[in-house]
């Protein structure tokens, strides 16, 4: 007779009844893999305060963060009994324990309570299990059915329902007991200041090192970027968990990150190091983007999803309200797992062929893009951030560039330090230029941080005056600023005057003034020029400060006197000046007629070339300038340097050369016109501008362009050239054409400007 | 693309317990049985009850395409033709032959072949109903037939399912009629190269393959690693060839057979003897001395069982498992019939079943999947009924490895979901 066997289901060996590998096993392998972190939160928020003594760490502070976790754990457990007990309908005590602890209810509860800002009230914790077990978890068909991780939607509903709870602040942590840092996680210091230093971002916490051991301000287990890397060894030995998620992971984020660091000069790699390490992403590589449930099943589908939670999550860091990115990442990757999962297995099973190699290029660029726009959102002057860039003046007083007469100070413009220069003219200061680049409303900002931060003495203006150089010096006096021109000839001061003041000291209120000791104001001029030692002056008792900022200005104009030697080429002056040029045309008039030759103009320039003052003379032939002079120790290149500087000193009115003819002289006038230069001539004949003529110009005007000219009003180049006849033409009284008013009122200085010349031939001397 | 690549499961072998022991003949059982449907093949009876027939006679003809015969293994009298079980699960009707014990053979039964041509040893194949032992049954000569001539013949020398060891074991005995056959296959194919394709893991047969191949070289082994589905014939291809292909090994210019297949082409070819005999592994930890043992065709395991030992005393509730215990099927009786695709009887003891949580969702049944199917994706579809969403997640593909099920944390019956899946779609598929 036969005998009879069981019958069963292929295959007859399992890894499960071989005890290799089971659910329970790995659920308490996840356990195990918490526990050093739960350990080393306790110690870390606990235990080490309470050894160092620490002000206010009873001994229920020291058991907190462990009772803290413990309470998580068990008050999942017990949320999801009694859901057995009621719901369920299972019965016997043993029966519920054992159903709820193969539903592995104390997972949630033990992770929650890790992710949870430490400090955070207990009941909140508890309305966390709540929300965790019973809504997210057995309402949606208890373990393995939940389409969330239940503890980050519980996290994500705390932050959203009690985020005023969630701030740390309250809980002494080792970060109190080593050192005086802020309990603020260091990811809040990155939020909006991409560009952030390392001495912003990593310094206050120590170092790198202390953000991979875990001695940092953050949740109860998520800073000890150590233990996570040894929980993850250890479930992947165990075979619990598979690399690709971790990996893939955080090295995305590395990877994006670093280009961020660059793309912000943060060229080292602390930055995307920084970015690894802080914000729970270890924490949440290695426990929550691999919680097998709701994450992909699949091994291309695992890739995929790890590719996106890290362009996600540096995403979310960049443009998100939060600053932690990696719980968003996750709750926004769960949602797309059984897409992924779907598309994975698809092409995972389909012949490798075109079409396939499409999709994965498709889905590839997708991850790109969300990276790409991360990436994008992180650089510096996007739309967001420059609002909310702190600014602050690190000097708070403006120095002066002697060279440029412009002034810089040191700003910290979010975490990066800027140099910004700003020019001072007619008393008006405006924003010149940084060396970091900032948008229209920093500099906005940047100058109302600079008003009424000029420096207490500083050059206004530098004139000249044949061989002197006279610098305006403004100084900060006891009434008001003083300002004082001092002459500089060959580097020596000649001169001090006082231009204005406002000083006043008297007997009566100033104590100890006396008139008898002397009057700075109008003693110290005549003392403060040529080489003296500022020290022996003694200042007038009574009116020292007024004697001080006098002593002050004699300094500073030594100062620039030194500073002279090294400053690079220069002109001084601020037009040419052409100013004996109708008394040259007066006075050689016959002999140049004689000889048949044109007059050729002059302007003279002072110049400081190679630490020295000089003069330069240029010529104006063909409508090009060249130097005339000799000047030692003049090379090619200061040559070019000094007629391109000169160049933009021409007057906008001015001779360039004069003919001569029996009875008029023709002056070749050059005006600066609305699109250029005007050549007009004007011949002057017996001491009357007899003809008015536009020799070349470039001007443009129509009904096209010119908004409100209209060719019916005529036209100044054609018109004026009649009307401006005769020495008796009031320029005022000429109605400029509308539309062309630039180029009339040019044309009227050429007419005034041979006016001038015609005034200057009648005082007394014959043609 | 490195996620495409296949790599197997390195599984507890369980083979040693079988190992320790020479092959064992049974070559005379009482009576034989040889199965008139064999599976899903139809085969014309060529005897009638009362005949006498003649070891080696002509006594079943498969028709049409693949047509071979199935010749008597032993001498005696048709008796009877009765349902017994089969490996495939069912009782089937067999011709039951009484056997004399005679021993009387056909005329040229021992008679070698002497023109070794490549259609003379196709012709031999084919009249011997040689088919691939290694648990197909596919007849071996339809192999041989395309006329474009194959660049490399692989013996599948694996035997990668636990338990089992009669390659193993045949390696060693018959090295020389292995060799002998392998050179008659590569003649039959027009290979050049032939390939034995070995698991690292078994060292001895090894070292005495290496003996025997000094003098050989156009055969080389090729070194497997110990990992299931190893003897997967599209696994060895696209280990030995590096590439893939879609149905036939052909495809790639590669012929692929078993062992003992080789071993049984070589006596085909020098005694004139037909397929009647097979080495089958009979182990387990309910059978008292697990053995290799020689058997005629159509033995019924229950005999082979009793004459080795029988059962251990303390097997309590167990499961006979027809084949492997990763592909088998466990059988109610133990009166079964050794077919010619029937490697192995495993009597195993029944396990102690961890508790059955629900899927986690791990995904190690995808990751481990040699045909590169999400199992999970397949049940979700299938029990939605889904046609579309099958034939796009290729359900079609599955082997029945029985991996994902090996692997599952929560012993999920996933081979079986994926089976009926299969089974869902062919049905879907053939009603359009």
């Amino acid at each position: 007779m036969p005998s009879k066997f069981l019958l069963g289901k292929a295959p007859f060996q399992r890894s499960v009844d071989e005890k290799k590998i089971s659910t329970t096993r790995m659920m308490v392998d996840v356990i195990i893999a918490l526990t050093p972190i739960i350990l080393f939160a306790w110690i870390k928020n606990g235990l080490y305060p309470y050894i160092k003594e620490v002000n206010g760490c009873t001994i229920w502070k020291m058991l907190e963060p462990l009772v803290f976790v413990f309470v998580g754990g068990l008050a999942s457990f017990i949320f999801e009994l009694v859901y057995f007990c009621l719901f369920k309908k299972v019965r016997g005590f043993k029966n519920l324990l054992k159903t709820t602890w193969l539903d592995y209810a104390i997972i949630p509860g033990l992770i929650l309570a890790l992710i949870l800002p430490y400090g955070t009230p207990i009941w909140v914790l508890l309305v966390g299990c709540l929300v965790a077990n019973i809504i997210f978890k057995m309402l949606f068909g208890g373990f393995g059915h939940n389409i969330f991780n239940p503890a980050l939607i519980a996290y994500a509903f705390l932050v959203a329902g009690y985020a005023a709870l969630l701030t740390p602040g309250t809980a002494i942590s080792i970060g109190d007991a080593l050192s005086s840092t802020a309990t603020v996680t260091p990811l809040t210091n990155y939020q909006g200041n991409l560009g952030a230093t390392y001495e912003a971002l990593v310094a206050p916490y120590g170092s790198l090192w202390n953000f991979f051991i875990g001695t940092i301000p953050g949740a109860l287990g998520e800073t000890s970027a150590l233990l996570c890397i040894v929980g993850f060894i250890y479930l992947l030995i165990r075979k619990v968990i598979n690399w690709r998620v971790p990996v893939i992971y955080v090295g995305t984020v590395f990877i994006l990150s670093w280009i961020i660091g660059i793309v912000n000069g943060q060229t080292g790699l602390w930055y995307p190091t920084f970015n690894i390490l802080s914000g729970g992403l270890m924490f949440g590589a290695v426990f929550m983007a691999t919680e097998p449930v709701t994450t992909p099943k699949s091994q291309v589908g695992k890739v995929i999803f790890a590719f996106a939670l890290g362009a996600l999550t540096v995403l979310f860091r960049h443009i998100g309200s939060y600053p932690e990115g990696v719980a968003t990442a996750i709750l926004f990757g769960c949602l797309f797992t059984p897409v992924i999962d779907r598309f994975a297995a698809v092409q995972h099973a389909s012949p490798i062929n075109k079409k396939v190699k499409t999709k994965y290029i498709f889905a590839s660029l997708l991850i790109l893009a969300i990276a790409s726009y991360a990436v994008v959102k992180a650089i510096p002057n996007g739309p967001k951030g420059s609002d909310e860039v702190k600014i602050t003046f690190n000097d708070q007083t403006l120095s002066q560039d002697l060279a440029s007469l412009d002034f810089y100070g040191n700003f910290m413009v979010g975490n990066s330090n800027a140099k910004v220069t700003f020019t001072y003219k007619n008393k008006v200061i405006t924003y010149k230029e940084s060396d970091v680049t900032l948008t229209d409303s920093q500099k906005e900002e940047v100058l109302t941080l600079v008003k009424g931060k000029l420096p207490s003495t500083f050059i206004d203006s530098i004139s000249t005056m044949e061989n002197d150089i006279i610098i305006k010096i403004n100084q900060k006096g006891f009434g008001g600023n003083i300002i004082v021109d001092v002459t500089i000839n060959n580097k020596v001061i000649t001169k001090y005057e006082i231009i204005s003041q406002n000083e006043s000291y008297s007997e009566e209120y100033n104590t100890g003034y006396d008139n008898k000791n002397g009057d700075p104001i109008t003693d110290y001029p005549s003392q403060l020029v040529g080489d003296i030692d500022i020290n022996s002056l003694s200042a007038i008792s009574g009116a020292t400060i007024t004697s001080t900022a006098l002593k002050s200005v004699y300094s500073y104009a030594k100062t620039y006197i030194q500073a002279m030697a090294s400053m690079p080429l220069m002109v001084f002056s601020s037009e040419l000046t052409q100013d004996s040029a109708f008394a040259d045309i007066k006075t050689n008039y016959t002999s140049y007629q004689s000889e048949n030759k044109d007059y050729v103009l002059e302007f003279d320039a002072i110049c400081l070339i190679n630490g020295e003052v000089k003069t330069v003379t240029f010529n104006y032939i063909n409508k090009e300038l060249t130097i005339s002079n000799n000047i030692n120790g003049l090379n090619d290149d200061q040559k070019a340097e000094i007629i391109q500087k000169a160049k933009k000193l021409l007057p906008n009115t001015y001779i360039s050369n004069a003919k001569f003819d029996s009875d008029c002289v023709v002056l070749n006038v050059i005006q600066k016109g609305y699109s250029g230069n005007i050549s007009i001539d004007i011949t002057v004949k017996n001491k009357t501008i007899d003809k008015f003529t536009i020799v070349s110009n470039t001007e443009s005007f129509n009904d096209e362009y010119n908004s409100g000219y209209n060719s019916l009003n005529g036209n100044p180049i054609n018109d004026y050239p009649n009307e401006l006849i005769g020495n008796n033409v009031d320029t005022n009284n000429l109605n400029a054409i509308s539309g062309a008013t630039i180029t009339s009122n040019a044309l009227k200085d050429a007419y005034n400007y041979g006016l001038l010349f015609v005034n200057y031939l009648s005082k007394g001397v014959d043609d | 693309m490195i996620l495409k690549k296949i790599k197997g499961v390195h599984l507890n072998g369980h083979k040693a317990m079988s190992l320790n022991q020479p092959i064992n003949n049974y070559l005379s059982p009482n009576k034989i049985y040889l199965p008139i449907v064999n599976g899903n093949i139809i085969q014309t009876k060529l005897v009638e009850v009362g005949q006498n027939v003649l070891m080696g006679q002509k006594v079943l003809m498969r028709e049409g395409r693949f047509g071979h015969p199935v010749c008597s293994p032993v001498s005696g009298k048709v008796t009877n033709i009765v349902k017994m079980w089969h490996s495939c699960g069912k009782m089937v009707e067999m011709i039951e032959i009484t056997n004399d014990m005679s021993e009387r053979k056909v005329e040229d039964f021992g008679k070698p072949l002497e023109n070794l041509t490549k259609e003379n040893i196709i012709e031999r194949i084919k009249n011997a109903g040689i088919v691939g032992l290694g648990g197909a049954g596919f007849p071996t000569y339809i192999k041989y037939q395309p006329e474009a001539n194959a660049e490399v013949l692989i013996i599948n020398a694996a035997e990668c399912e636990p338990y089992i060891t009669a390659d193993y074991v045949l390696i060693k005995e018959k090295t020389q009629e292995l060799i002998q056959g392998i050179k008659y296959m590569m003649i039959a194919c027009g290979a050049k190269n032939a390939k034995i394709a070995i698991k690292k893991s078994k060292k001895e047969a090894i070292e005495v393959l290496n003996t025997a191949l000094t003098n050989e070289p156009e055969i080389e082994l090729f070194l497997l690693k110990d990992v299931y589905p190893a003897g997967w014939e599209k696994f060895i291809v696209e280990a030995v060839v590096k590439k893939t292909y879609n149905s036939l090994p052909s495809e790639v210019g590669a012929v692929v057979n078993n062992v003992q297949t080789a071993i049984a082409v070589c006596e085909a070819v020098e005694q004139n003897k037909p397929l009647i005999e097979k080495v089958v592994t009979i182990t387990g930890d309910g059978i008292l001395n697990p053995q290799n043992v020689r058997v005629k065709i159509g033995t019924v395991v229950e005999d082979v069982i009793k004459t080795i030992g029988g059962y251990t005393q303390d097997m309590g509730p167990a499961y006979f498992i027809a084949g492997g215990p990763m592909t088998g099927r466990s059988i109610m009786f133990d009166n079964l019939v050794i077919t010619s695709n029937l490697g192995s009887v495993i009597v195993k003891k029944k396990d102690e079943h961890q508790d059955n949580p629900a899927c986690l969702g791990c995904g190690k049944c995808s990751e481990k999947c040699p045909a590169h199917l999400t199992p999970t994706e397949i049940k979700n579809a299938f029990e939605a009924s889904d046609e579309i969403a099958l034939a796009k997640l290729h359900a079609e593909k599955c082997v029945q490895c029985g991996l994902c099920s090996y692997v599952c944390p929560s012993r999920i019956e996933m081979t079986e979901y994926v089976g009926k899946a299969k089974d869902f779609l062919a049905k879907a598929n053939m009603k359009k």
